[in-house]
């Protein structure tokens, strides 16, 4: 069979397949919410993170992508991410971010999806919530002595 | 520097020529500046105040003011660059002042910088036997030292000669006349030139050369590899908000041709409308036909067109240039997060099948989300841009991904573009990355199979890159500056067979030579985990940073 049509026999199928499986990404159902009620709870889930470190910071958005395609060109889910910088005052225990928030998700559910808590320039812990919100949070020791936080929200593919 | 010597080169102050170059380069960039402002706030003037003694003189001394500022351009540069080259060269001629004189001492014989001269003390005379070899040898040194004081009397005498030509008349200042404008035919024979070359000839242009070049050939301007980010941006907003303007028009030009047929219908007036039509019903609908198939064209080129109007207005987001864009065909547009100009890092994302103008929304998140990773995830603080290269006819379909067509060619538009950052970029060059995704990647590795201006390469979800080796990828790189990685469950891997793919060797194997980098298997969906490199924890959207930034040592 020639390579084109091996190709695109090969994508119609998986295409099928595909259609056949969708809903069945990652440990959770897609979840019926709109784009907007879905950029509400990533932007809840940041908050809620941002409770548990100690008062003086506030997050500030620097990716807000409320609609990402799921899928180039086949269906049209779409999934949120928000990416903040965590703005905190000197003397604030940035350090201290990743293990009081592993902590907190530990406690309440979350799983481990990525763990670089080792990395020593960029470490970083990545959770996903039953529903299949995803959050991670992070650090970069920047070369000219500073640290810079964030915490990185995202929701599933939406149905 | 009349009766320049040697102590006059060795104590000349580099440091301070460098400091007045960068004076007077600062400054020609606030006059450019300061007439782009001049000339878009006072271009309107002629058309709002159009009558009278005081609008005829107003509008006059505008086009005076407009010509002189713009003028004064050029000098400033001109003296800024020679006022450089000045500074480097003596520090290069310093440099070798001081090695033949250590080399001298070295070999023994005695340096009088004061006076000039290079002589040998009486005991190397006397301890040889051939004491002509000694008087050579000094002579050699003179002979490199007087080359060395000729060199910086001509770079005198040359920096000398450029201030004085670039200096204002004393009366006249910069003067008042415009130069000839930019004809289309000028703008259309850059197209084909390197784009250094362009870059140069660009720079030959006054200020109001340049934007009456913008503002009358937009469309010529925006796309020119080898034009400023800032210039293309200008000239491709513009073309992007008439496009969008005259779409908006048309669409409700036939909105209401639709609204008045259905009238004339309610009416039972359909025969005044098709007065030749032996079926007025069925001329009716087949016009509404055609007129809902034409609203969905344009609804497809607005929705596009507005995504990157939304996205390069949004003063919420990092700021974008637009460095390019058509809505002709199936739509391009290039998108740059960032400044490529000043950017310390570039990568250039390809995307693949289905990539069109209307949908190119899912495709400027990708650029949005590299720029993001790269700036949070560098250590050493450098910049990161990300450019949305969608600059070529994609495959509209995945029955037409087979061909090699589409990547054939896109080669000169890719190649063209890449050397064209590398033509305007500031300062010392940036570390360029080029990604492809899916049939992008076949893209970027048919333009590299030539000469693609990239110190790396990205290819993920690949179906073969036109190569079978790495090594056959010619980049400003090895192999090793070659990297893939295909997740585990992408349905493109299901369409080799073994390690080959339909453009060749899969380059995600290690027998293609190149470094293989790791992404998340995926979901159980293969069609979905083909689009997932991008998504928030997936290993791969750290390591895509990681070679960006230069900090290939943490891919993993």
């Amino acid at each position: 069979m020639p390579p084109a049509r091996r190709l695109a026999h090969a994508l119609a199928a998986a295409l099928a397949a595909g259609a056949l499986t969708a809903g069945c990404d990652s440990s959770v159902q897609q979840p019926t919410m709109t784009p907007s009620q879905a950029v509400e709870r990533v932007a809840a889930r940041a908050q809620e993170a941002l409770r548990q470190l100690p008062p003086g910071a506030t997050l500030k958005a620097e990716l807000n992508q409320p609609e990402i395609p799921c899928d180039n060109g086949g269906d049209k889910s779409t999934f949120a991410e928000i990416d903040y910088k965590i703005d905190y005052p000197a003397g604030w225990p940035v350090a201290q971010v990743i293990p009081t928030l592993a902590g907190y998700w530990t406690k309440n559910g979350y799983k481990t999806v990525t763990d670089k808590r080792t990395d020593a320039k960029t470490p970083t812990l990545g959770v996903e919530h039953p529903d299949g919100f995803r959050i991670s949070a992070s650090l970069t020791y920047r070369d000219n002595g500073r640290i810079d936080a964030y915490l990185i929200s995202s929701s599933p593919c939406l149905q | 520097m009349t009766g320049l010597t040697l102590q006059a080169l060795f104590d000349a102050d580099a440091d301070a020529v460098a400091a007045a170059a960068q004076g007077w380069l600062a400054m020609a960039e606030a006059v450019d500046n300061a007439t782009e402002g001049l000339i878009r706030g006072t271009r309107d003037l002629a058309h709002v105040w159009p009558e009278g003694a005081a609008a005829e003189a107003g509008n006059a001394k505008a086009v005076e003011i407009r010509a002189e500022t713009s003028n004064a351009y050029q000098p400033c540069q001109r003296i800024g660059r020679a006022l450089r080259e000045h500074a480097d060269t003596v520090r290069h001629l310093q440099d070798s002042l001081r090695q033949v004189t250590a080399g001298a001492v070295a070999a023994g014989f005695q340096v009088d910088i004061t006076a000039g001269t290079v002589s040998a003390p009486q005991h190397m005379y006397q301890q040889t036997t051939a004491p002509h070899v000694i008087a050579q040898q000094c002579s050699a040194y003179m002979w490199q030292l007087q080359g060395l004081l000729d060199q910086a009397a001509d770079l005198d005498g040359r920096t000398v000669t450029v201030i004085n030509a670039n200096l204002p008349d004393a009366q006249r200042g910069f003067g008042s006349l415009s130069l000839p404008p930019v004809s289309e035919a000028a703008l259309r024979a850059q197209k084909g030139h390197p784009p250094a070359d362009v870059h140069a000839w660009w720079d030959t242009l006054t200020p109001q050369q340049q934007e009456q070049a913008i503002l009358e050939h937009p469309d010529l301007v925006g796309w020119l590899d080898g034009v400023p980010a800032a210039d293309r941006d200008t000239a491709n907003r513009a073309v992007l908000d008439r496009t969008i303007t005259d779409l908006a028009g048309r669409n409700n030009a036939l909105i209401d041709r639709a609204d008045y047929i259905r009238a004339m219908a309610d009416q039972g007036r359909l025969g005044e409308l098709y007065p030749t039509s032996g079926n007025p019903l069925g001329s009716a609908l087949s016009e509404l036909d055609r007129i809902e198939d034409q609203q969905k064209g344009i609804q497809d080129t607005l929705t596009g067109s507005t995504a990157i109007a939304n996205r390069i207005n949004d003063p919420n987001q990092p700021p974008a240039l637009l460095l390019g864009y058509s809505s002709a065909d199936d739509g391009k547009a290039i998108v740059s997060v960032g400044d490529p100009d000043a950017a310390d890092n570039v990568v250039t994302y390809v995307p693949g099948t289905m990539s069109d103008l209307p949908s190119v929304a899912g495709d400027l998140t990708r650029a949005d989300i590299m720029a993001a990773d790269g700036n949070r995830l560098d250590p050493s603080g450098r910049s990161t841009a990300a450019i949305l290269w969608l600059g070529y006819d994609a495959p509209d379909q995945f029955t037409n991904a087979g061909s090699s067509s589409y990547a054939e060619n896109a080669r000169p538009d890719l190649q063209n573009f890449q050397s064209g950052l590398r033509a305007t970029h500031d300062g010392p060059a940036s570390h360029n990355t080029v990604i492809g995704h899916s049939y992008g990647t076949t893209t970027v590795g048919y333009a590299a199979r030539d000469t693609l201006a990239a110190n790396d390469l990205i290819f993920v979800g690949s179906p073969g890159v036109g190569v079978d080796s790495a090594a056959d990828l010619h980049i400003d790189g090895t192999a090793g500056n070659v990297w893939a990685s295909t997740a585990g469950n992408d349905v493109i891997g299901f369409t080799g067979i073994d390690d080959t793919m339909r453009f060749g060797e899969n380059p995600d194997n290690p027998g293609f030579g190149g470094r293989q980098f790791t992404s998340a298997d995926g979901s159980l969906n293969p069609v979905a985990t083909h689009s997932q490199y991008w998504d928030p924890q997936n290993p791969s959207r750290r390591n895509i940073a990681y070679i960006v930034t230069g900090q290939t040592d943490r891919v993993e």
